[in-house]
């Protein structure tokens, strides 16, 4: 009994070793940092996920803490990785700011999520 | 009141907190931007694909000395994207007080099917409702206790993450809270000269997510593997309502955390039991998930159909 669980997490365990990089894409890490109070309008907002995403089918939104709409350009993946998705921004004056995101990563998991960052001189 | 033997005490178990345990088994899901995790011992709120394999416990010695090593296999598998179902069962080792160890299958086979009910992303909301039924004879009834009868047992389980407080409340927010509530209606009214009374079953696990503090609230610079870690305390209790032992309880305490990656998650929690008549001493469980849904994602990790 021992011998074949043994067997069996070691097959399953060597599948997912080699098994290519098919999941939900997770936020890893942002620019500004999730909730952090920064000096100086950032020129965009960049996200980087635990995997590539979907650009046809995901989206950022940038908006004031209170929920006015900020106008930016388009959201775009990272030309050279596939993980990263920006968000260009205009000269944002001091505030708070919420970033909404949804993504859909290539193997067609949806996730979303948002968080907050300050501009403080 | 009537003098719990390990047998008895393993019927009454068997009844409800077994089907209550097992069944935790399930699977992860999501709600908004909120990831709960499949909890050990607290049935999730969510259908999904996913594999529990294997569980294994030790479990705290009870009343009489005896001594249980338990090992599990769960499989959740969803037939639409809102129903699904579970399968599970445990191989066992028993070793009673002053005598030879025992083998073999353990409590029963476990069946359930689930209605995913309510998703609700603001507010970071579960709601599930479905129909388990732990099939008698399938485990060693007289050398092991297990069940020979059916029991079928109606179920709702809920989860609720608190990432829709006030932004003035930060900390709170990684936290969730998931639970189940059900009864337990035994097909026989009693085994071996002991009653299998209905029973009120209920347990919850109370979760604290570094990820979502860390990618929700505040980036607080934890790095892997502590960004995805889940401090959680689960409770369980089972709550006889008739057949002459109304009122007795039986329960247990776990206080664990669960790490969880791209493919599968890994949990740890220590046993500790709430009542005499559940045991004393401590015990221990571990459980390796498989998150079928992100490793076959064209094929057995998609819902049968589709509609």
């Amino acid at each position: 009994m021992r011998q074949i669980l043994l067997r069996v997490l070691a097959a399953i365990t060597a599948y997912l070793s080699t098994v290519g990089a098919l999941a939900h894409a997770f936020l890893d890490r942002a620019m500004p940092p999730v909730g952090a109070t920064v000096a100086a309008s950032p020129t965009e907002i960049r996200l980087f996920f635990t995997e590539a995403i979907e650009p046809r089918f995901s989206g950022i939104e940038l908006a004031t803490i209170d929920g006015r709409p900020v106008k930016t350009g388009p959201a775009a993946v990272e030309p050279r990785d596939q993980m990263q998705f920006v968000l260009p921004v205009p000269a944002l004056p001091s505030d708070r700011y919420k970033v909404t995101r949804h993504v859909v990563s290539v193997d067609s998991h949806p996730t979303q999520g948002d968080f907050t960052f300050e501009i403080k001189p | 009141m009537l003098a719990f033997t390990y047998r008895g005490l393993r019927l009454v178990v068997a009844s409800s907190l077994v089907i209550t345990h097992a069944s935790g088994a399930v699977a992860h899901g999501l709600a908004g931007d909120r990831f709960f995790p499949s909890t050990i011992l607290t049935p999730d709120p969510f259908v999904a694909d996913e594999m529990s394999l294997p569980t294994a416990l030790i479990n705290p010695p009870t009343p009489d000395g005896a001594r249980a090593i338990d090992i599990e296999a769960e499989l959740a598998k969803r037939i639409t994207p809102d129903v699904g179902f579970t399968l599970s069962h445990r191989w066992e080792r028993l070793k009673p007080a002053g005598m030879p160890a025992v083998t073999g299958l353990g409590g029963t086979l476990d069946a359930e099917l689930d209605y995913q009910f309510l998703v609700n992303a603001p507010h970071q909301t579960l709601g599930l409702i479905g129909v388990s039924t732990g099939f008698g004879h399938t485990g060693r009834v007289q050398a092991l206790g297990a069940p020979d009868f059916t029991t079928i047992s109606p179920v709702i389980n809920f989860g609720k993450g608190f990432g829709d407080l006030p932004e003035s409340m930060p900390w709170l927010r990684p936290l969730a809270i998931t639970g189940t509530l059900n009864f337990g209606f035994p097909t026989k009214t009693q085994s071996a000269g002991l009653p299998n009374p209905n029973t009120f079953n209920f347990g919850f696990a109370f979760q604290y997510s570094l990820e979502y503090l860390q990618y929700h609230v505040k980036d607080m610079g934890l790095a892997a593997p502590f960004d995805r870690l889940i401090p959680l305390v689960e409770v369980s209790f089972s709550t006889a309502l008739n057949r002459g032992v109304g009122g007795q309880t039986v329960g247990t305490i776990q206080p664990g955390v669960i790490w969880w990656g791209k493919y599968v998650q890994i949990g740890a929690e220590a046993i500790i039991p709430a009542s005499r008549l559940t045991g004393h001493g401590y015990g221990g469980v571990v459980q390796l998930d498989f998150y079928l849904d992100d490793i076959f994602p064209n094929s057995i990790g998609r819902p049968l159909f589709r509609y």
